[in-house]
């Protein structure tokens, strides 16, 4: 070792790739090892006291049960019903939310008096538990669809509005005043740099709203609802048929992660193009 | 003439948000008596003040509003304590780390709501269902802060702490905590927020009383001024505690650069 | 007296990916009770992790370090050092930074008053003792990181380029500065440095390393009379040291940057 040190360069001199490749792959890491152990006895136990017969385990089902409830849903009509009522509510609801949260975030982002009107209406609804709103979304839209594609609308329209806000007033002012003196137009400033510089944050506001999205509808269809994932939530609750109702928890989760993932990884994409771009 | 257009300027936006909540109450004012839309669905303002003063006179609406306080202050402080408790295992104790993390982040993607009924069973309706609900909503962002905080003290303050003798135990109540703290209180204030959704949505359907309970109950009977007293009181509450929390933020924070 | 025999030491680092590389190698030198010693070299070439290792915040992979007779074996309250960046506390006042040593050591309120008073006023700041860092100045914040250090009543100081985040007027400033509350004492002082004119403005003696591993060039006499203003820096004597230095350290620099 001593040897090569020896030598002016820097750094150690580093393994060879092949060797270092293979090493990684058959080692979990400390962190993995430690996370996975703990879920695997969780199940374990969960599995094991849900076995046993005392009546506290008839209320919390084992693991063994929810993937057979599972199986059953997923093979059975009802399910995909449940669950297109769900995705219809939440899509439709979301997009009205980034719709209306960037056509408003633009619009107060850009103008003062908009931003000064408006400001405290939305804070105040920013800060309050939009939960609370949703019997009255009820005693307007209804008991069914209506209601909820509100409900969603609701929760998700917030992160959308505030975060294009904040893009559009933190765009560079340098760039304006660059767009200003090569003689633009308000409409291509408002195109060619105001909305390009606040596509990122805009992004992570959507992906904030997707996750309130998600809330909205499951609370909303748990409220009062006809059908849908939310609505099944309640009932399989009310009903006890606990492995069931574990099932479809897991089935809200795995959405809500999975789209948060997908737009996560979006909005890195749009980092990397922004760099580049202003790297040239 | 200068002076108070300058006056109008620095208030600017004060004037202009003061403007707009007077513009959206007396449009909506105007909607309602000019029945452009069925009062039935909106109410108005005048007629929730009437009924908000007939609710405060006859006691039962400042007795939930009161209720729902208390949940709250319970909810809250248990989510600090257990909170901060476990963000700062989790720093300290890599283990504990690992082994917690997967079920936190599973407590943060799921609706914890979902668990109502199973809550019900063990803890029946009211206050018991209500706090936990509370509590399962704000831990998380209260762990995840607490814990952040700690393990991103400064290594050059840590570095100069052991330079002057200090042992593990004052490494960590010396640097670790007191570097933490912005961290911990933005935490604090997240939770804030979320533990009051917690309490409104616990209240809303597994209570019998409190202002959550008062939103599920004139809504189902489609008594919208009530349920519009009850809203209008959960927005103030809402407004008060996150003001409240912004003060202690800067009374706590007085250290640092602005 | 000898106070600090340093005896053919290495220091083996880890570096990001977690191999280990020779930092430091054979250094070997004696340093008598009250000296100014500066070190010098190139980036990379160890100085900062030779200084820790003096402290004993780094343990040496060979060789020896002794104080006085005693082996270095880890941190001791007779050693403080003094950080480039500064370190100190931001939630704590300058007056609680300054006494937090003697807090650790677990003395009481009263004798850690007076002792931040007493060093208050050494490094001039006494209106400042209620205020918090982000408050002062680099070159204020610095003051207190020495007062800090002092305030433990070391017999060495250990300073890791204490003056490489200031700018270049306050930097000559603070030379003098130090100086001057150093002639009170005359403890033992190691001083780190990029800079050549510092070094030899400061020092009694010059260590020179090389590039990484770091090795000792040579150990270089400065003879310029005590004390010190900073006027000696236009003197004859001075501009000889400073081409000597320049003349080894360039080549040592070159090399680090990959020439």
């Amino acid at each position: 070792m001593e040897n090569k040190m020896n030598s002016t360069t820097n750094t150690a001199v580093p393994k060879p790739v092949s060797i270092r490749r293979r090493r990684r792959a058959f080692r979990l890491s400390e962190r993995q090892g430690w996370g996975i152990g703990a879920v695997l006895v969780f199940l374990a136990g969960w599995e094991l006291f849900g076995s046993s017969g005392s009546v506290l385990a008839r209320y919390i089902s084992k693991p063994s049960q929810v993937v057979q409830a599972g199986a059953e849903w997923l093979s059975g009509g009802d399910f995909y019903r449940h669950l297109q009522i769900s995705l219809q509510e939440i899509f439709g609801g979301f997009l009205l939310a980034v719709a209306a949260g960037v056509l408003g975030g633009l619009l107060m982002g850009r103008s003062r008096i908009i931003r000064g009107l408006f400001d405290p209406l939305v804070m105040a609804l920013y800060a309050t538990p939009l939960v609370a709103l949703i019997p009255l979304l009820i005693i307007w839209f209804g008991i069914g669809v209506g209601s909820k594609i509100a409900a969603v609308f609701l929760f998700a329209v917030f992160p959308v509005l505030l975060n294009t806000i904040t893009g559009i007033r933190q765009v560079d002012p340098l760039l304006i005043r660059a767009g200003r003196s090569f003689g633009a137009s308000e409409w291509q400033l408002f195109t060619k740099i105001l909305l390009p510089g606040s596509i990122p944050a805009i992004i992570s506001g959507i992906r904030l709203g997707w996750g309130k999205a998600m809330i909205g509808m499951v609370i909303g269809e748990m409220y009062v609802s006809t059908a849908g994932l939310g609505h099944l939530i309640s009932s399989l609750g009310n009903s006890m048929k606990m492995g069931d109702l574990f099932f479809v928890i897991l089935i809200v989760a795995g959405m809500g992660y999975v789209g948060s993932n997908l737009l996560l990884r979006l909005e890195e994409k749009v980092m990397v193009w922004r760099e580049e771009a202003l790297g040239k | 003439m200068k002076s108070f257009t300058s006056w109008i300027r620095k208030r600017e936006q004060l004037l202009l948000g003061t403007l707009g909540i007077i513009l959206v109450i007396a449009v909506w004012q105007l909607i309602s008596d000019l029945r452009l839309i069925n009062p039935f669905f909106i109410s108005s303002p005048s007629q929730i003040l009437k009924t908000a003063f007939n609710q405060t006179v006859n006691g039962d609406l400042l007795e939930d509003f009161w209720i729902t306080v208390v949940e709250f202050v319970v909810a809250f402080a248990l989510s600090v304590v257990l909170g901060i408790t476990i963000g700062l295992l989790m720093g300290l104790f890599k283990r504990v780390e690992y082994t917690i993390d997967p079920f936190l982040w599973f407590l943060y993607s799921t609706p914890v709501i979902a668990l109502y009924p199973v809550l019900i069973i063990w803890l029946g309706l009211g206050f018991a269902t209500v706090v936990t609900l509370g509590v399962l909503f704000t831990i998380t962002p209260i762990i995840i802060n607490t814990f952040t905080g700690v393990t991103q003290t400064s290594p050059v303050l840590i570095k100069a702490a052991k330079s002057f003798g200090a042992n593990r135990r004052q490494i960590l109540f010396k640097i670790a905590l007191p570097s933490a703290i912005p961290m911990i209180v933005t935490g604090l204030r997240i939770g804030v927020e979320r533990t009051l959704v917690g309490v409104i949505v616990g209240e809303l359907f597994s209570a019998n009383a409190g202002l959550g309970f008062r939103i599920s109950y004139y809504g189902a009977r489609l008594q919208v001024s009530s349920l519009f007293v009850a809203i209008v009181l959960v927005i103030i509450l809402g407004l008060i505690l996150t003001q409240s929390l912004r003060l202690l933020e800067k009374r706590l924070l007085k250290w640092q650069e602005f | 007296m000898t106070h600090v025999s340093v005896r053919n030491v290495d220091i083996v680092y880890k570096n990001t990916e977690g191999e280990d590389f020779l930092a430091v190698s054979g250094v070997s030198f004696e340093i008598e009770r009250g000296e100014f010693i500066t070190i010098v070299g190139p980036s990379g070439c160890g100085k900062s992790t030779l200084l820790s290792a003096i402290h004993g915040l780094l343990k040496p992979a060979r060789g020896e370090i002794r104080i006085g007779d005693q082996p270095v074996t880890g941190p001791s309250q007779n050693r403080a050092m003094v950080f480039q960046e500064f370190a100190l506390m931001p939630w704590r006042t300058i007056e609680e930074n300054i006494w937090f040593g003697l807090e650790l050591q677990g003395k009481k309120k009263d004798e850690r008053r007076a002792a931040a008073d007493k060093y208050l006023k050494i490094i001039g700041l006494k209106q400042f003792r209620k205020h918090y860092p982000h408050q002062l100045s680099g070159g204020m914040r610095q003051r207190v990181g020495i007062a800090r250090a002092l305030a433990i009543n070391p017999e060495i100081l250990l300073m890791d380029e204490p003056f490489g985040a200031l700018d270049a007027q306050t930097r000559e400033i603070m030379q003098a500065e130090l100086l001057r509350i150093w002639e009170e004492d005359r403890k033992t002082v190691f001083f780190v440095t990029h800079g050549i004119d510092e070094a030899i403005y400061l020092a009694d003696r010059i260590i020179v390393m090389s590039a990484r591993p770091g090795r000792i060039k040579e150990i270089i006499r400065v003879d310029i009379p005590r004390p010190r203003t900073l006027e000696v820096k236009e003197t004859a004597e001075f501009g000889r040291l400073r081409r000597h230095l320049w003349e080894l350290l360039h080549d040592e620099v070159a090399a680090s940057a990959g020439w």
